[in-house]
């Protein structure tokens, strides 16, 4: 009943499983040993593996004595951790069940597939979490009431922008200074009151968070590379970030 | 008072929104929405007690780290998953905007405070997450050899 896999099918698998990792947002260290033990379960006599945040190889000798070799090039990742969750389970049940290429592959591609949130929900979403943080660092409720338009109006630009493929760096500036511009406008109407906490509750939404994190737990594991890599993207994220609010006060500053 | 209980129902709802942002589904959005709210309760009673943002930022987050180890443990899940989203109301971007805003106002001493505050919250932060994950391993072997 077992078919037994080749090794080039392993390679495609374990590698695939390792690259949806690392877009969806795992440390390194769990992209490598996730593509690790995948190998060693199908009996791959040895399993070289190196990743950092942009890229991973792996090269394997096979039962046959054969070297192969794979290569996945990142150009982009996010955080997805309804993904993430979904593949670490998968990467366990084919270490301990060791099922067919085509078992696998049908999982696999379901779980590409997966659910995401709606575009209008997620900018719901976006509203509430940045009314949630306006009145979370002081703001009182028609301030978080105020914010609620500019989430949404974040939401709303940064899929403008990935539709016309803008770069990150320009794109962060650019949202950030449009949100920033909103920021002062709701006030400016009178629908806020206290402007710096309306722009917080909405810096909160394009601070990267999650790649901070993660470039601290590649140092403790030993990824320096992938450390330095995912740490001076968030610094210059951040950076972007302020320059983008820095600008929309210097335009606007005045009006309050 | 009032300030701070509206605070901590923002983290809920702040915990809870960028839960959804990482696309976490169905009942596991409670976790980290109720853990952002506990914690951030946890912080506010401790800086009551101990008057030291620094220490309060770094207990908390031993304390999160932990709980979302727990979680991870319960539900098969790595870590990151509940980490991620419960930790959201500690990032420091009101310290973050402060500083920017003195450095537009060439005002130097006050943004060497407000960003010297933002490096070293994040820093706090930081090593509460480091020490609690490279201390699970050798915690995790040592209790398994003592109920072996």
């Amino acid at each position: 009943m077992e078919v037994p896999m080749t090794g080039e099918e392993v390679l495609t698998c374990a590698i695939n499983i390792g690259e949806q990792l690392l877009v969806s947002g795992a440390e390194i260290s769990r992209v490598e040993d996730t593509i690790r033990r995948i190998c060693d379960a199908y009996g791959i006599r040895q399993s070289h593996i190196f990743s950092i945040a942009s890229c991973i190889i792996v090269t394997l000798e096979t039962k046959e004595r054969q070297w192969i070799t794979q290569t996945r090039r990142i150009l982009s990742y996010g955080t997805d951790m309804w993904k993430l969750d979904r593949l670490n389970d998968l990467s366990r049940r084919i270490c301990a069940t060791q099922p067919s290429f085509e078992v696998i592959d049908r999982e696999y591609e379901k779980i590409l597939k997966g659910p995401t949130y709606s575009p209008a929900a997620q900018c719901a979403i976006y509203a509430m979490t940045a009314g949630a943080f306006a009145v979370f660092f002081g703001g009182n409720l028609w301030d978080g009431f105020a914010s609620l338009f500019v989430g949404a109006l974040i939401r709303v630009t940064l899929y403008a922008f990935s539709a016309i493929h803008m770069k990150a760096i320009f794109s962060n500036i650019l949202c950030s200074l449009i949100s920033g511009i909103a920021c002062i406008l709701v006030c400016y109407i009178g629908l806020g009151q206290h402007v710096e906490m309306i722009m917080i509750g909405n810096i909160m939404l394009l601070i990267p968070g999650v790649l901070m994190t993660n470039s601290f737990r590649d140092f403790i594991s030993g990824d320096m590379i992938s450390g330095l890599l995912h740490f001076s993207e968030a610094m210059i994220t951040a950076v972007c970030v302020a320059v983008g609010f820095i600008m929309s006060k210097m335009l606007l500053g005045g009006m309050l | 008072m009032s300030q701070d209980v509206m605070s901590v129902i923002a983290a809920f709802f702040g915990s809870l929104g960028f839960s959804i942002i990482y696309n976490i589904r169905g009942q596991r959005l409670w976790i980290p929405s109720i853990g952002g709210a506990v914690f951030w309760a946890v912080y506010l009673v401790f800086l009551h007690f101990v008057n030291n943002e620094y220490l309060g930022f770094f207990v908390v987050a031993i304390l999160i780290t932990i709980y979302s180890e727990i979680w991870a443990r319960i539900l098969k899940t790595p870590a990151t998953t509940i980490l991620m989203p419960t930790v959201i109301p500690l990032i420091p971007g009101g310290s973050l905007y402060y500083a920017m805003d003195a450095a537009l106002r060439h005002d130097v001493p006050e943004f060497i405070l407000r960003a010297q505050k933002a490096i070293g919250l994040a820093i706090a932060l930081a090593a509460g997450i480091m020490i609690v994950t490279s201390l699970r391993r050798p915690i995790e072997a040592l209790v398994r050899g003592l109920f072996r």
